[in-house]
């Protein structure tokens, strides 16, 4: 009786014990769908919201009033340029120069975005800030922009301007092709007392 | 020939009744002095023009009434030879000499309303009463207004006796006359040629012509605002009426508002207008087009002069869109020039109370 009994349970136990794991097997299962069908839907939605937003930058502006704010934006770049002329010229001050590095960083979006070195032959990409040392001890160099430049990969909030910097160093000229990111998106600007957010074109990685 | 007779002699004396003989341009006021003697031709020949010779007679009198006001005003200053203007400038205490004379040599009373009202206009529409013409004519030397009325016609008789010999004379008089009439209708019903002017906009300090692409001048008659071109620090205004003004307007004067009279001669001075400048905004178009020297002074002066809630706004070109700039950042393009910043020109500029730049509106060349 005792044996029929423990035989009666160990059955009934194994009978619980598959019963509970299809269970399991079960829950796992509809969670595991329901999961991935909410990455999916998850991924569907950035996609979209990033689609509207390529969208939306395109339908804002009219090709011809898109192209005024890239041409535009030509006028950074031959500022940034100038501007780090400057920094290699030895005739200017200090105090100066710190002026010419606030100007500098006013252009970027970023203080740390990839430029081209010109100050070595390489052409590595270092951050910018490491450009604007090197160029504080740089042998002078001048710097000349092409007027010429197009534009291409226009996402949400930026594009890519393409141009030509001609390096003149030790009275040697070499010539870059340079792809560099412009960013063109609504930020607040604090004018005194009051905040207006406008539209602002800031110079990115190269 | 009698119906230009009745168009001419409708419309002069119809100006004189309302006032407006004045108003008549310098061709008319010549053609009515043509008339005038074209009148007198048939004055002396009586041909069937009674209508019109009437009205001769009417105008004669207002003449004649001028010509006692001017003998009353001689009479004046011969007992005050001080007074030397005319009707326009007789003060009430002349009025109250000029009763007072009256009333020693006339004895005879004239209200100070009377003199006001018939004497001191320029121009009458009507001939006053006869007693009180009778009592001014006493004052100057005539008996009555019939004696100095005779007197002036025995002078304007003699002077057209000549006409009365030759019928020859007449008909060439008549054959002028229509000429003449076909003038007047013409200068009539055609409005007066623009009188142009031609002024030239100075610096008020320098004495330098204003450069043409810095100021804008607007002429303004009534609600209608009409910009004319500036040439060399020169403008031309061609003037209509006599509420039109010049508006002159720039980033680097004090706006100007000057008003033009009825022969578009500018008020005062007559043919420059001297603009004041504005001293922020000299100094922010010398910084725009300076070099990097002196960038210190520059950052100091720089901060004095920009209020720190400016706003710049940077136009792109053909005004497809706008860049907008803070003190801080607009500053910073000053003290650092580059060669972008000589492509830029000052198109506007706003003050606030301090005095201080506030707006800038710049355009890209």
């Amino acid at each position: 009786m005792m044996q029929r009994i423990k035989f009666n349970s160990s059955e009934s136990n194994k009978n619980n014990m598959i019963k509970n794991g299809l269970c399991i097997a079960l829950l796992l299962c509809s969670f595991l769908t329901e999961a991935q069908s909410a990455t999916q839907e998850s991924v569907s939605e950035k996609k979209a919201q990033k689609d509207a937003a390529v969208t939306t930058l395109n339908q804002k502006f009219s090709a011809k009033v898109l192209h005024a704010y890239q041409d535009n934006s030509k006028t950074k770049v031959a500022d940034a340029f100038a501007y780090f002329q400057l920094l290699t010229d030895a005739s200017l001050d200090a105090d100066l120069k710190k002026e010419v590095i606030d100007n500098i960083h006013l252009l970027f979006q970023n203080p740390n975005a990839l430029v081209i070195d010109f100050t070595s032959d390489s052409l590595d990409k270092i951050p910018l800030t490491q450009f604007i040392q090197k160029l504080l001890i740089s042998e002078p160099i001048l710097f000349t922009v092409s007027n010429e430049a197009h534009y291409d990969s226009v996402s949400y909030q930026s594009w890519n301007t393409n141009y030509t910097v001609t390096r003149t160093k030790s009275g040697v000229n070499s010539t870059t092709n340079v792809m560099q990111t412009i960013y063109f998106y609504e930020t607040p600007k604090v004018f005194g007392s009051e905040t207006k957010v406008v539209f602002s074109t800031l110079l990115g990685a190269m | 020939m009698y119906l230009c007779f009745k168009i001419y002699g409708a419309i002069v004396p119809l100006l004189f009744k309302v006032g407006l003989v004045n108003t008549l341009s310098t061709h008319c006021k010549v053609f009515y002095l043509h008339l005038q003697w074209f009148y007198s031709g048939f004055l002396v020949n009586k041909t069937n023009v009674t209508l019109t010779f009437e009205l001769k007679l009417e105008m004669t009198e207002l003449q004649q009434f001028q010509e006692l006001k001017e003998q009353v005003l001689l009479k004046y200053q011969e007992q005050y030879p001080f007074f030397q203007g005319n009707w326009k400038t007789f003060s009430s205490q002349d009025i109250q000499n000029l009763i007072a004379l009256i009333e020693e040599q006339c004895k005879q009373t004239i209200s100070e309303k009377w003199i006001y009202t018939h004497l001191k206009p320029e121009t009458n529409s009507k001939i006053p009463r006869k007693d009180m013409l009778n009592i001014l004519c006493q004052l100057v030397g005539y008996s009555g207004w019939d004696e100095f009325i005779f007197e002036e016609k025995g002078v304007e008789t003699k002077e057209v006796e000549p006409a009365r010999k030759s019928n020859k004379k007449a008909i060439v008089l008549v054959a002028i006359g229509v000429v003449l009439t076909l003038f007047a209708i013409l200068f009539f019903t055609k409005k007066d040629n623009p009188t142009t002017k031609t002024i030239q906009l100075k610096n008020e300090f320098t004495n330098e012509k204003v450069a043409s692409d810095e100021v804008k001048v607007f002429q303004v008659n009534d609600s209608v605002k009409q910009e004319l071109e500036l040439k060399e620090g020169k403008v031309q205004v061609t003037n209509s009426n006599e509420k039109t003004k010049l508006v002159i307007q720039s980033p680097f004067y004090r706006t100007q508002t000057v008003p033009l009279n009825s022969n578009g001669i500018v008020a005062a001075p007559v043919s420059q207008i001297n603009l004041k400048p504005d001293d922020y905004a000299m100094m922010l178009k010398a910084f725009m087009v300076s070099d990097i020297k002196d960038w210190q002074t520059r950052k100091v002066q720089l901060d004095k002069i920009l209020s720190d809630d400016l706003e710049v706004i940077v136009m792109l070109k053909e005004d497809l869109g706008a860049e907008y700039f803070n003190k801080k950042e607009f500053s910073q393009k000053l003290i650092v020039p580059t060669a972008s910043l000589k492509k830029l020109k000052i198109i506007e500029i706003k003050n606030d109370a301090t005095n201080k730049i506030q707006f800038i509106r710049i355009k890209q060349e």
